[in-house]
């Protein structure tokens, strides 16, 4: 897992949660790492998987409720620091409708390592975007929370229906509704 | 509040991770610096690549060239060979035909007579297809000329007509020239070009129809002060030619179908000369045709007008009478041909001395006076050419530096009379010799000398 993931989402808990809680689910998960993240490194998907544990345990919050909060947090980062991917966007729908062709092509330049979920998208109607997310680390509750910051960001009413198609989170059919102007 | 052992950790790993980050950095950096490497040899040798498949392509063009001039000289060399080979069979054809005329004119024999009239009649084919052959070969080496002579329409017209009257007469078909009346008669042009247009186009016309008619269009069309387009069609009722083949009978060697050469014969070169002759001199040729209907042969060929009097008087009509008195130099190195002329000449009691080449008659020349010199421009030894320069000479030993010369040529070319006379020769005559008009050149000469 790309260390970005890791740096940002320490910031996050250093914000919402304190520095020392910060520490402490560093220090209490044990990882090989040590806990020493740099966005331009690459780092093992469990130990993420631990430290939302540690955070969990010690906030009482869900790992799921967790996931969709990071979620929600790492894209607010994302318009700020990648700003340039969002501007030729005018809505939701239209960002969401090219993270296969275009999101995912930049990332994979800057990363070539990266391994990205697939997101199958279809457009049943003009106020309707489907978008199956599809991936083995089955971070479904992620995903949910990047789509929250996404629709946070363009300010739309969006309605967001998810539907699982597996239970462990690797299939997941999120059908966003526009409202009608 | 937290705790500062908390902050001093953060800080801890804050800095390792920058110290991993920058590791990772120069890593990536030494990386990329090898990658860029490995680019530039790439780049290198793809450009020897290059260089190397550059080489590679020009010698093979060059190898293209070669070939090419290869090929281009193997045709001229065919082309050649054709012109040759023509030129060789048509000279004993010539005796042929000359001395078969000779049976019919003066042969008792009535069955003599009808041998040497289908000898006659099969030597003229053959001479067709020699002369196709020539004249395809002058067409690819790019050597056919054009005269432009005055002429009149009507004549060149009314000769194809006799020509063709009496086959069409023999299979029962309507011959007709139907000659628009605002056609102009006076012309500047090739008439012997025109006329071989038509004799390929009537005589196919002809060929091909067994019952009905074949009739001759002409007309004259943008007509202005000195010139117009002449507009002629051959139409006939005839077999036809089947609509995709239309193009293909304009192609060299090639007929409407391989059961045509069977059943008609022909060379299938005469579409081909007929096209070109039109194209050549800037008019264009169509066909139509159906099937069991017959077809349309049409060709516009701009012509420029001509003045009345521009044109020669017709040749005087030959006097009766002996030519007996004339003193004649033959020089012909071809025993066949010096049988003919013997021949042709005894007819009018001329005994005419022979000379088998240039330096020969340059001998009798020395001895004796004569009226006139028949010279053949090619010969062994020395050339017609030559001996006439020695002859103009008025340093070499000829008693008559003046004696009238008249060349006797296989090559019917435009340019021939000019080169005659650039040669220092007074006239000339074609092979096949035609007699009447050697009588009536030899007639002027001895008229010339009564005065």
């Amino acid at each position: 897992m790309k260390g970005i993931v890791f740096t940002e989402f320490l910031e996050m808990v250093e914000q919402r949660f304190g520095f020392e809680t910060a520490d402490r689910i560093v220090s209490e998960s044990e990882l090989p790492s040590g806990g020493v993240y740099t966005a331009v490194g690459t780092y093992d998907h469990q130990e993420m998987v631990r430290l939302v544990g540690s955070l969990s345990a010690r906030s009482g919050i869900s790992v799921a409720d967790l996931l969709k909060l990071y979620g929600e947090y790492l894209f607010g980062r994302f318009t700020v620091a990648y700003s340039r991917f969002f501007e030729p966007a005018a809505d939701a729908f239209s960002f969401l409708a090219r993270i296969e062709d275009y999101i995912h092509v930049e990332v994979k330049k800057l990363y070539p390592d990266a391994e990205l979920p697939t997101f199958r998208v279809a457009r049943p109607a003009p106020e309707v975007l489907e978008l199956v997310y599809h991936s083995g680390r089955g971070l479904a509750d992620f995903a949910e929370g990047l789509l929250k910051g996404c629709m946070q960001h363009f300010g739309e009413q969006i309605h967001l229906h998810r539907e699982q198609i597996r239970d462990d989170n690797t299939i997941v059919k999120f059908t966003l509704t526009r409202a009608r102007a | 509040m937290d705790s500062p052992d908390s902050l001093k950790r953060i800080l801890q790993r804050e800095r390792a991770a920058r110290k991993a980050a920058e590791e990772i950095m120069e890593a990536k950096s030494l990386e990329l610096y090898q990658k860029h490497q490995e680019l530039i040899q790439l780049n290198e040798s793809l450009e020897e690549k290059i260089c190397e498949r550059t080489a590679e392509i020009e010698a093979f063009s060059r190898e293209l060239v070669r070939a090419k001039d290869k090929a281009e000289a193997a045709d001229r060399a065919k082309s050649d060979f054709l012109s040759n080979m023509s030129h060789e069979i048509r000279t004993p054809l010539n005796a042929i035909v000359g001395l078969t005329e000779l049976i019919l004119r003066d042969s008792a024999d009535p069955q003599a007579r009808e041998f040497a009239r289908s000898i006659k009649f099969s030597a003229d084919n053959l001479l067709v297809i020699i002369n196709e052959v020539l004249d395809f070969s002058k067409i690819e080496a790019g050597k056919l000329t054009f005269e432009s002579v005055p002429f009149r329409l009507s004549e060149v017209l009314e000769s194809l007509m006799q020509t063709y009257r009496v086959k069409a007469e023999e299979k029962s078909l309507e011959l007709r020239a139907l000659i628009h009346p605002d056609t102009p008669d006076f012309l500047q042009g090739d008439p012997v070009k025109l006329g071989q247009v038509l004799i390929n186009l009537l005589g196919n016309a002809i060929k091909f129809t067994h019952q009905g008619f074949v009739r001759l269009h002409v007309q004259a069309r943008a007509r202005e002060a000195d010139r117009c387009r002449l507009r002629i069609c051959v139409e006939d009722s005839g077999i036809g030619i089947p609509q995709d083949r239309l193009d293909a009978i304009f192609e060299s060697f090639s007929q409407a179908s391989t059961s045509t050469a069977r059943m008609y014969g022909g060379t299938g070169l005469g579409l081909t000369i007929t096209r070109r002759i039109i194209e050549l001199q800037g008019g264009a040729m169509e066909v139509e045709s159906r099937i069991g209907e017959g077809s349309r042969f049409t060709f516009e060929l701009p012509c420029l007008l001509a003045a009345p009097e521009s044109l020669p008087l017709a040749a005087p009509k030959q006097e009766p009478g002996q030519l007996g008195h004339l003193r004649v130099l033959l020089v012909e190195d071809i025993p066949m041909n010096q049988m003919l002329m013997r021949q042709v000449l005894r007819r009018k009691q001329i005994q005419a001395d022979i000379a088998s080449n240039g330096l020969e008659a340059l001998d009798f020349l020395a001895a004796n006076d004569y009226d006139v010199v028949l010279m053949d421009l090619h010969m062994p030894v020395m050339d017609g050419r030559e001996a006439t320069r020695i002859i103009r000479d008025p340093g070499s030993p000829v008693r008559r530096h003046d004696v009238p010369i008249i060349a006797l040529t296989a090559d019917a070319f435009q340019d021939t009379r000019s080169e005659v006379e650039a040669l220092g020769m007074n006239d000339f005559l074609t092979k096949p010799l035609n007699m009447d008009e050697l009588y009536a050149k030899l007639h002027l000469l001895a008229e010339g000398l009564q005065t």
